[in-house]
């Protein structure tokens, strides 16, 4: 929700009907940023559209934005103090990134002023760690903060790579391994929804297919890898893909030194690591000796370091030759027999 | 004098850019006067109503008395391409309307045209009706001696109203008119392509020398005018752009008129721009080219060609002595047509493109080609040389591979040499006129193309001679004609197909690597003088090693391959082949190594370093700077002579330092911009053209060095390179490694003395080239193990979609790929991924 886009009785009525959560879009605390990022409101609308989400009972999160045309690490710091001051149990603080068919695609250059350097957006990203821990909200996601158990639900679907329904303009469900992607404009969505209607999803949709086994799992992998508190949980991998999945993840983070590098946190036991020792595969591993020494709650998790660059990080996990050709599968079946 | 041979080598002139142009030193009223001193021209027909009237038709079997074949030679832009067309335009051959300033006819090739440069020789049949009282023609001269040139000693001026061209516009043709069929041979300036124009000049009996009237003779100028002498082909000296501002009509006339031993009178004044003078030529080609000769017998090469048989010089048709030559119809002696170009057509096969020398081929006859007896020869010299220790062509491994590789091609049946010529039957005849019009034969004298349904590129050969088979006509001829010595390549670089390629995508590039090599086959038969033989780079995958004639031969073989055959190509730096004494050559012997990677690391195996003898010739104002760039190149000066007019004369090897070398230097550059009295006395007062004869390490040669060359002598040193030899040399294995892992494909040759500066180049250019890893990553380049340039390239600090939701994965996807893709391009040396761009920043020709 923008804010001056709601009224006070707006919120009451919204909080009434269950919503649980108010994500405001704040942007930032600075007027003149805003008017620069074309945001019709200013850092006092915003103030006071959270202070009635607030009285209304809401549940909110904030929207911010860094690496803005003429921002500096001073400015944002300024930011995260207020939005700690107003108190949400989570934040959102997305990185300006240029698309080149826009405005800002067309006016700025990434790193080049008025844009702040790239030095200076990774040490506003730490800054937004550093600041918000004294409020309580720990880093979850590679944008996301959170006060403990105040994670976004919603999100974390996407994030895990679970299914979802979709309602709206542009939105994509993923039902079924089937990913359905809905037009982006209003007319386009109407005609749309009366085919579904009158012809049914499979004559609108026949050409969505479902995903592979090879597809899920780099789905799951791609996105997952996000998640900087709880990561991509091995156990989980392998329950669904199948053992030889998780000892994949291993192998190509082991190959390629992510660990040593410090871009992942450590996958092996403290003892498996240490030399001469008789590594014991954690218990979801089946008979699967890759996945030796493995710690029972290894995950693909990415450092502070790598979630900077997480693309590139993914990218080289995903490019390693051990993908290729795995034998995927549920991972309980195998698991249980061979144990 | 072994000198002369190599000067005269048609592979060894070096383009030379023009200087600058100088300010005109003359005033346009001045130059307008002087310009009128050339000849009492009569006012010129109107070029448009000529051209509306259009070409008189086609002679059929026009009389070697009507024909005449011209060359059109020169230094690169001196307007040779623009004349044609004005020629074209003139004699109503190319309606107006396909004529364009920006695309010259005869450069039809789109890499001709986007470089403004003529890449291939390129044949036009032009018809003129015209009334000649004939003049007696100019006798053709002998292949050597300084007589070879046109209109030398006291001759009978020119009558310019002898010829009438018609339509006159007006003036009625007093003596009874006659379609002349004038072939017009363009050919390329640069000094790569020689070989080209030296294969034109064997098909004509006239050439016309070209030079811009505001640069004066250049380098290549010389190169060809001693080519066309020692080809024994008359030269008729024409000035160009004479409608510039620059234009120093009188001066440059004067020597032109010097080069060419022809009285200043005579050079002909042009314009392609307005139109002057285009008659004119027209009237002295048809007056002062004599009709194609006919020879009596077959003869021999002639002693001086075949001694240079092993270089690339025009043996041409083995001019002898003009009593040797008769004129005649040619019909009475055996079919003998040399293939002086030929090209792939996938329809029709082999379109030859042949000059008739004597007899007459129609369609339906039975034919044979035979081997030109000079590339025999040169072959049979090459085989010999093998055994020579010091030779380096016979030895290269590309040059070899290449012809095992042609003969496994040729499959045997296509030459003419072993087990009998195969017989092929013409499906048609024709000339060029300005495209392919088919005729029923082409008789002696006449300049053509054939087809013969010969459908391997290694059926006919450029060089061979086309004569009847046994049973048809009057027979196979005796003896083939001379043909030509095939041009050595000197330079040499990998060709691999670039994985992302035109071919669709997905494959391994297997697929390409077997279309570039049925493209270089089809490239090949148009370009004798390429060689290529497989190769394979741990970086780069199967392509192959593309020997050529020079650096811009190599670029236009790669663009040719691009363009004519839908080939994405990644091509590596020029380089040279080592000899390592290592003993596991053949017979326990030295072995050749063409990949720098296979070079011992340890410095105690000897390592044979190519070098090649190079003779430049420079004004001795620049000899100094000439001088110390070779020194610089690691050339060892083994002579230095001044050439006086003396040595001119006595040496053969300088006819390319006729006198008007000197004059043509000076006038460029002499600062005697102004004063036409100066600029006179600049060009009787000769300065010295000095001669440097150098051993230089050939792999100096391939870098940039006629560029440098080019800009030590300010454009006024020419050069030419001939032997090679292998000398013992201290050059040192470099290698290089990424995150510790050495890099095969990244290693390279340097001589220890440029060692250092090298190893600091290559980690830099990789420090630039390399991407930003996820990890700090550190560039070494070693020699022998010993780490002597280093640099480190940063992790890569953010990289991260700031938003990701549902709907995004899509995105997230499409970088998966990109990456997927980036990576099956690259070579992962331990946990570093090398792009090939590193490769490429590294191995890649830098222009």
């Amino acid at each position: 929700m923008d804010p001056g886009t709601f009224s006070a009785a707006k919120a009451r009525a919204l909080a009434a009907a269950g919503v649980t959560r108010a994500s405001v879009g704040v942007q930032s605390f600075d007027d003149a940023l805003l008017a620069a990022a074309n945001r019709p409101h200013t850092a006092a609308e915003a103030v006071a559209a959270v202070e009635r989400l607030a009285a209304a009972g809401l549940p909110y999160s904030l929207d911010l934005m860094c690496g803005l045309p003429g921002q500096d690490v001073a400015g944002w710091g300024a930011d995260l103090a207020a939005a700690t001051r107003l108190g949400a149990m989570h934040l959102s603080a997305y990185a300006l990134e240029l698309h080149p068919r826009t405005r800002w695609g067309r006016t700025y250059s990434a790193g080049v002023a008025p844009l702040p350097g790239e030095a200076a957006v990774v040490s506003m990203v730490a800054d937004a760690t550093a600041v918000l821990a004294t409020a309580g909200l720990h880093r979850y996601e590679v944008s996301n903060w959170a006060v403990p158990g105040a994670e976004a639900v919603h999100n974390g679907v996407y994030w895990r790579n679970e299914p979802y329904y979709a309602v709206g303009v542009g939105a994509t469900s993923y039902v079924a391994r089937r990913r359905y992607t809905r037009p982006a404009t209003l007319a386009g969505y109407y005609t749309y929804v009366r085919r579904v209607q009158a012809d049914g999803l499979e004559a609108v949709h026949g050409d969505v297919l479902p995903s592979s086994d090879a597809e899920e799992l780099e789905d799951t992998i791609l996105m997952g890898a996000r998640l900087l508190s709880t990561g991509i949980p091995l156990s989980r991998l392998a329950s669904r893909f199948g053992a030889p999945a998780a000892a994949a993840a291993v192998a190509s983070i082991t190959r390629l030194g992510l660990v040593e590098a410090g871009l992942c946190h450590p996958l092996h036991t403290p003892a498996a690591a240490g030399p001469g020792t008789a590594a014991a595969p954690p218990p979801w591993a089946g008979a699967n000796p890759g996945l030796a020494g493995v710690a029972a709650d290894a995950a693909i998790r990415l450092t502070p370091a790598g979630a900077l660059v997480e693309s590139s990080v993914v990218g080289a996990v995903l490019c390693e030759d051990v993908w290729e050709g795995l034998q995927l599968g549920q991972g309980e079946g195998g698991g249980a027999v061979a144990a | 004098m072994a000198v002369a041979a190599l000067r005269l080598g048609a592979l060894a002139r070096r383009l030379l850019p023009p200087p600058p142009l100088r300010p005109p030193p003359f005033s346009r009223a001045r130059r307008r006067a002087a310009a009128s001193t050339g000849a009492g021209r009569s006012p010129e027909p109107s070029l448009a109503a000529t051209a509306a009237a259009g070409a008189p038709p086609l002679v059929a079997e026009p009389p070697p008395a009507a024909i005449r074949n011209v060359a059109l030679v020169a230094h690169v832009d001196h307007g040779k391409s623009s004349l044609a067309d004005a020629l074209l335009r003139r004699t109503a051959t190319v309606p107006p309307s396909s004529l364009s300033k920006d695309a010259p006819f005869l450069d039809d090739m789109p890499l001709e045209r986007e470089r403004g440069i003529t890449i291939k020789a390129r044949a036009v049949l032009m018809r003129v009706a015209a009334a000649v009282s004939p003049p007696p023609p100019l006798p053709p001269r002998g292949a050597s001696g300084a007589g070879g040139v046109v209109g030398e000693g006291p001759r009978p001026p020119l009558e310019p109203s002898a010829v009438f061209i018609l339509p006159p516009a007006g003036h009625p043709p007093t003596p009874p008119a006659r379609t002349y069929h004038i072939n017009l041979l363009d050919t390329p300036g640069h000094s790569d392509f020689s070989h080209e124009a030296s294969r034109v000049l064997a098909a004509v009996e006239g050439a016309l020398l070209l030079v811009d009237a505001s640069q004066g003779p250049q380098a290549q100028t010389l190169a060809v005018a001693a080519m066309a002498r020692a080809a024994g082909v008359p030269l008729l000296p024409v000035l160009t752009k004479v409608d510039m501002p620059a234009a120093d009509v009188p001066g440059v006339a004067a020597a032109l008129a010097r080069l060419t031993g022809t009285p200043v009178g005579d050079v002909v004044v042009t314009s392609a721009r307005t139109g002057e003078g285009v008659d004119e030529l027209l009237r002295a080609i048809l007056a002062r080219v004599p009709p194609p000769l006919v020879r009596e017998q077959p003869v021999e090469a002639a002693p001086s060609t075949r001694a240079s048989a092993a270089m690339p010089s025009p043996t041409s048709l083995a001019r002898a002595p003009p009593s040797a030559l008769v004129p005649g119809t040619g019909e009475d002696l055996p079919l003998r047509a040399l293939v002086f170009d030929s090209r792939f057509d996938p329809f029709r096969g082999v379109v030859m493109l042949l000059r008739v020398v004597s007899g007459r081929v129609r369609k339906g006859d039975r034919v044979v080609l035979m081997h030109g007896s000079a590339e025999v020869a040169a072959e049979a010299a090459a085989a010999a040389e093998e055994g020579d220790d010091e030779d380096v062509g016979a030895g290269l491994p590309s040059a070899s591979l290449g012809d095992s590789w042609s003969k496994q091609a040729g499959g045997g049946g296509g030459g003419g040499g072993g087990g009998g010529p195969s017989v092929h039957v013409v499906d048609s005849v024709g000339v060029l006129s300005p495209t392919e019009t088919s005729t029923p034969s082409l008789g002696t004298g006449e300049i053509g193309y054939v087809t013969a349904a010969l459908r391997r590129v290694h059926d006919a050969r450029v060089g061979d001679t086309l004569t009847h088979a046994t049973g048809c006509g009057l027979g196979p001829a005796a003896a083939p004609l001379a043909g030509y010595a095939r041009p050595r390549p000197v330079v040499y670089c990998g060709l691999y197909p670039s994985p992302d390629g035109g071919g669709g995508g997905g494959g391994d590039g297997g697929g390409d690597y077997a279309k570039l090599r049925a493209a270089l086959a089809k490239l090949q038969l148009n370009d004798a003088s390429l060689t290529y033989a497989p190769h394979r780079s741990p970086a780069l995958g199967v392509g192959v090693r593309v020997g050529a004639l020079g650096l811009l031969h190599l670029d236009v073989v790669q663009a040719r391959l691009e363009r004519e055959f839908g080939l994405a190509l990644t091509a590596t730096a020029p380089s040279v082949s080592y000899r390592v004494h290592d003993g596991t050559g053949p017979g326990g012997g030295p072995s050749i190594v063409a990949a720098a990677a296979d070079l011992p690391s340890s410095r105690s195996v000897g390592v044979d370093e190519p070098f090649v003898k190079c003779d430049i010739l420079v004004p001795d104002e620049h000899v100094g700077a000439v001088m110390e760039l070779a020194q610089a190149r690691r050339g060892e000066l083994e002579d230095m002579r001044y050439l006086t007019d003396d040595a001119v004369d006595d040496a053969t090897a300088t006819v390319t330092a006729a006198p008007g070398n000197g004059s043509g230097g000076s006038d460029g550059q002499g600062g005697v911009a102004g004063a036409p009295a100066a600029a006179a006395a600049a060009a009787a007062d000769d300065p010295g053209q000095v001669l440097l004869c150098y051993w230089m390490p050939l792999a100096s040669l391939v870098c940039d060095f006629d560029a440098a060359l080019a800009s030590r002598s300010r454009g006024y040193a020419s050069m030419s390179h001939g032997r090679s030899r292998w000398r013992r040399s201290d050059v040192v294995r470099m290698d290089v490694l990424v995150a510790g892992e050495p890099v095969d494909g990244l290693a390279s040759v340097a001589h220890t003395s440029e060692v250092s500066v090298r190893a600091r180049t290559v980690a830099a250019k990789l420090r630039e080239a390399l991407p930003r890893q996820l990890f700090k990553v550190a560039v070494q380049v070693a020699v022998g193990g010993r780490v002597i340039a280093s640099e480190h390239i940063a992790a890569m600090s953010k990289n991260v979609l700031a938003k990701c939701y549902g709907g995004d994965i899509t995105r997230k996807k499409k970088l998966l790929k990109k990456q997927q893709v980036g990576k099956k391009r690259m070579q992962a040396h331990g946990r570093v991924v090398v792009p090939q761009a590193a490769y490429l920043a590294v191995l890649q020709r830098q222009d």
